[in-house]
């Protein structure tokens, strides 16, 4: 199997699954392959490029409008936090209410930009007042430097990598917690037809995998800073807004419709369309035969 | 380990399992409670969340003022709730602390929902508060789900401390049972079998079986015991071999004394008697051990000892004789009865000792009339002389009654003369013990004296002279007739005298008329040999030859008498030096026999009269070459060291030898073995020799055999200090 993984801080029970050989040890034959952001990771999911993918509730909650094929088989960390706003000072931004007219970076249809515009709603700011700017989340670190932009929505690590290149003049607007993210764990529902155990195993693998994080957060962080090639000071910037715990909540169900009905009100979707029951893209069996013993709110 | 260690491990275990179970149970009890206090925190928790969900619907709804308060009462309440939960359980802080973060988003949304609620409708207000209502929801939905894993969590930990405490109910009983188990095994393995066996042991021993061992090998009090057993009976062993040995020894010496033996209880029985006791009642002795003294003595006989036995019993040592009758014979015996008196000072029984003094009555008896009868005289006195008994022949010889015998009456009679003498020599007697030998006088009663010889032993006890005894004898016969000899030989050592006198003057004064015999008899017959007739000549040379003998048997015979009258005292003496002066004087008469003389290479030195002992020599060289056999004479002279320190000196010839019956009789006065016809002769010259010999203190012998040849021998002193042998040769060579 080959397993579409984003390359963020969001992965770690992945990488820790692989370098510890629990992938191996369940016995599945597995293979990571890094790409940029979910978005894209599910992207080649649904291409048939992989066999498994990482992703947040966003490009869940975007896909379902126009497909069905697929499923969310875990939730393995949730972020409060993660994505952050990030402006620069010279650009006369400090408050959410000077975004009014800024060219702001976002990734549009990722997570970054429902938090862009919950952002922006919750401090009273029409979205439509502000220059949303789709960037390539690997351009979105210059286009803050290069003044290309005046504030980026964006997650780890580029919203500390954007911070960190502009230096002083970065300003980090406060978040008021109006945006838990959920990292997912993603297959199609061929996959789960025909290779159904083999996601039971690397679930039991990333089971493993969270324990490995709760007992030995120091060496969890080691192959993170190992992995991503970012240091200590970072760990320190992500750790506290990551809760890994493997689940299938009904807040995940609740966010996929809020986010659907953001999306439609928004004019994200093509006009016309209704919200998908998100029941059907939610499949609890692999992870009720990995973790027996969890109750899940799913049958 | 010691028992007492063991046990003291024991309790200690015994009570730390006990507080471990105790203080598992108060933990188990206190985390259910908890568990129990978390469970229904989780339930109000509950509770509260639907609630709030309600509320924050009704509020997005109508918008109205109570469902705002309500709101914000009920998610205080949750938030207190939240805390007292997170304060009260730690070991779920994380889902705690989400919950509680979850919680700390709700009033900011839910206050811009209020603050929205009074602004004006407008698309971007309604858009606004679509999204407030979303967010409220997810929030809340978020905080049921962190409520709900915390509640699992706190379920399952309730079913893991109620198992826990199931465990703990459970295991209570089953580790007092192993508890109990382990010290009722460790009790029977280590203290029961172990008494058993010591038990076994003790019994054994008690039942006089020393060799049996406990075999307790442990290191603890039992062991310590079990090996003080063993090691008691080992010691018992030891001891009772020895004691048995001891008893052994005990009766073999008791029973190889002659004396009878014996121990009586308190309650005059026997308990012990050796062999002599045995064989004296005549039973052997299991007949007597053990039974009373009434069993073993009629009545009669038992009121002899009756009474020396009460005393005993009482403590005192009592010897006592008495008379018994046994097997048919009377019996002397002198018993002692010594008490036997324990620690506390009770007399708990009464060794007997009994020595037959039978014999010794009837030996002092025998001695009694011996001594009455005996001739002797016989006494006995202390160390001061006084007199304890005499006999009736001392009575009689000192003519004084026994009564004034007694005491120191007897040196009334002792003579003056002898008194200080025999006093000192009996003091001195008295310290080195040696017997006194005196000839000493009575001065009797009546006047009249005795001589009497006195033997008196010392008699020393202890190292410590306490009388005599002794005899006399009466010598005055004896006495006098010893006088009488002295007397008759001083008388005969003067007429010997006189008669050595005699012949000395005899012979000297008849040598002068003997040579006028013989010198006129030549005269006559060399002056009128032609007118003289034949038988007148044959006369004449008759008288010559008889007064030439009677010269030389003058001559001897003053030589014999000069012997002892003209001795000279007896110095070291060259025996070679005497020698060779012999020789030089014989040399015709050798080379005329034409003898060999030879000598030993070594002659010693002697003490000799140098001239008596030439004379000695020449008158043996002399005989052995004139009683010489066909042969040329062959003499030899030698000397040997006899075993009693003497020179043995002999002069062996190869003559015609001497018959052994006649061996005595050659050393007589005139005794010729010979007619003089056949060897010329004194027959004193052997006379002289033993003379010589005997005056230097020695003996004179022969050895010979008819034929054989002779060799004569004589004995003299060896010298104690050389002769000055420089002044021989000066002596030889002039």
């Amino acid at each position: 199997m080959v397993f579409a993984v984003s390359r963020t801080a969001l992965s770690l029970p992945i990488y820790v699954a692989e370098s510890q050989g629990y992938f191996v040890a369940e016995g599945v034959s597995l293979r990571v392959a890094e790409c940029l952001g979910g978005v894209r990771c599910m992207r080649r999911l649904l291409e048939g490029d992989v066999e498994l993918a990482t992703a947040s509730d966003l490009p869940v909650m975007f896909n379902s409008f126009v497909r069905s094929d697929y499923a969310v088989v875990a939730t393995f960390v949730t972020a409060s936090n993660d994505v952050k706003l990030i402006a620069r000072r010279s650009a006369g931004i400090s408050v959410a209410a000077h975004l009014e007219g800024k060219r702001v970076g976002t990734v549009k249809g990722a997570s970054s930009h429902y938090f862009l515009d919950a952002f922006l709603l919750f401090h009273g700011v029409d979205p439509k007042r502000v220059q949303a700017v789709d960037i390539a989340q690997e351009n979105m670190v210059a286009a803050l430097r290069n003044r290309e932009v005046d504030a980026l929505a964006m997650w780890e690590p580029y919203g500390w990598l954007a911070a960190r290149a502009v230096g002083a003049d970065a300003v980090l607007l406060p978040d008021p917690q109006i945006y838990t993210e959920t990292f997912n764990l993603i297959t199609t529902r061929r996959v789960l037809k025909e290779r159904g155990d083999d996601v039971v195993r690397a679930l039991r693998a990333l089971a493993k995998a969270q324990r490995f994080i709760a007992e030995r957060p120091r060496e969890a962080q080691n192959i993170l800073k190992q992995r991503l090639g970012m240091d200590e000071d970072f760990i320190q910037w992500v750790w506290k807004d990551l809760d890994f715990r493997l689940a299938l909540d009904q807040s995940l169900i609740t966010t996929l419709e809020a986010e659907a009905r953001w999306a439609l009100r928004e004019g994200h979707v093509a006009p016309g369309q209704t919200a998908p029951n998100y029941l059907r893209f939610i499949e609890p069996a692999p992870l009720r035969k990995a973790m027996p013993g969890e109750r899940l709110p799913f049958q | 380990m010691k028992i007492r260690h063991q046990l003291v491990l024991t309790a200690v275990l015994a009570m730390a399992v006990t507080g471990m179970l105790i203080l598992a149970l108060i933990q188990v009890i206190r985390i259910n409670a908890s568990g129990i206090k978390q469970q229904t925190e989780s339930q109000d928790i509950a509770r509260d969340i639907g609630s709030l969900l309600t509320l924050t619907n009704e509020f997005a709804t109508y918008s109205g003022e109570r469902a705002a308060m309500q709101w914000r009462l009920r998610h205080g309440q949750l938030v207190k709730t939240a805390d007292r939960a997170m304060a009260s359980d730690s070991q779920r802080l994380a889902t705690l602390v989400k919950l509680r973060g979850n919680m700390d988003t709700l009033p900011p949304l839910f206050e811009q929902l209020v603050e929205h609620a009074a602004s004006p409708p407008s698309a971007l207000t309604s858009r606004r508060k679509d999204l407030l209502v979303e967010r409220l929801l997810i929030e809340t939905q978020e905080i049921i789900e962190s409520s709900h894993r915390w509640g699992l969590e706190v379920a399952a930990r309730q079913a893991r401390n109620q198992r826990l405490f199931n465990g703990v109910v459970l295991a209570t009983p089953v580790v007092f049972l192993a508890l109990l188990g382990g010290i009722g095994f460790m009790v029977s393995r280590r203290v029961l079998r172990p008494l058993r066996r010591l038990d076994s042991a003790v019994a054994s021993i008690r039942a006089g079986n020393l060799d049996v061992r406990c075999n307790v090998d442990t290191r603890d009090e039992l062991g310590d015991t079990a090996r003080a057993v063993d090691s008691m009976a080992r010691s018992l062993s030891a001891q009772t071999a020895a004691l048995r040995a001891s008893e052994q020894h005990l009766r073999l010496i008791t029973d190889g004394v002659p004396a009878l033996i014996g121990y009586i209880s308190a309650d005059a029985h026997y308990l012990m008697v050796n062999k002599a006791y045995e064989a004296w009642h005549g039973v052997p002795r299991e007949s007597i051990i053990g039974k009373p003294l009434t069993a073993l003595y009629d009545a009669q006989e038992l009121a002899r000892f009756e009474p020396h036995l009460q005393r005993a019993l009482g403590g005192d040592a009592v010897e006592f004789d008495v008379d018994v009758t046994r097997n048919g014979r009377e019996w002397v015996l002198r018993l002692n009865y010594l008490p036997h008196i324990d620690e506390q000072g009770q007399t708990i029984g009464v060794y007997v000792l009994g020595n037959d003094l039978t014999a010794l009555r009837q030996s002092e008896r025998q001695l009694r009339t011996l001594m009455e009868s005996s001739p002797l005289g016989m006494f006995h006195a202390d160390a001061a002389g006084n007199c304890l008994y005499v006999n009736p022949a001392w009575l009689s010889i000192a003519g004084m009654t026994f009564g004034d015998s007694l005491g120191s009456g007897w040196l009334r009679i002792l003579h003056p003369d002898h008194r200080a003498e025999l006093q000192a020599a009996f003091e001195a007697a008295l310290v080195d013990g040696r017997m006194v030998v005196a000839e000493h006088r009575y001065l009797r009663l009546d006047g009249t004296v005795v001589w009497v010889r006195g033997h008196a032993v010392p008699l020393i006890e202890g190292g410590k002279g306490t009388g005599f005894i002794g005899t006399i004898e009466d010598i005055t016969a004896r006495r006098l007739l010893d006088a009488e000899l002295v007397r008759r030989g001083e008388e005969l050592l003067r007429s010997n005298a006189e008669l050595e006198q005699f012949a000395y003057v005899a012979s000297h004064d008849l040598q002068e008329p003997l040579r006028m015999i013989t010198s006129f008899s030549q005269l006559v017959l060399r002056r009128h040999r032609q007118s003289l007739p034949a038988e007148a000549q044959e006369f004449m040379a008759f008288i010559e030859d008889g007064g030439r003998r009677a010269q030389a048997l003058i001559g001897d015979l003053l030589s014999l008498a000069r012997v002892n009258s003209q001795g000279k005292p007896l110095e070291p003496v060259l025996l070679m030096s005497a020698l060779k002066d012999v020789l030089r004087s014989l040399r015709l008469p050798i080379l005329e026999s034409n003898a060999t003389i030879t000598w030993d290479d070594c002659l010693p030195t002697v003490r000799a009269d140098r001239r008596q002992l030439g004379q000695l020599l020449q008158n043996l060289l002399t005989n052995a070459m004139k009683f010489r056999s066909e042969q040329p004479p062959r003499i030899h002279v030698g000397a040997t060291l006899d075993a009693d320190g003497r020179w043995r000196v002999s002069v062996t010839d190869n003559g015609i030898g001497v018959e052994p019956k006649h061996h005595q009789r050659v050393f007589g006065m005139f005794q010729r073995l010979h007619l003089r016809d056949e060897h010329a002769g004194t027959g004193i010259g052997l006379a002289i020799c033993k003379k010589v010999v005997e005056r230097h203190g020695g003996r004179i012998g022969i050895d010979s055999a008819l034929g054989q040849g002779a060799t004569f021998w004589f004995t003299l002193q060896a010298a104690d200090t050389p002769v000055n042998a420089g002044a021989v040769m000066v002596k030889e060579l002039t």
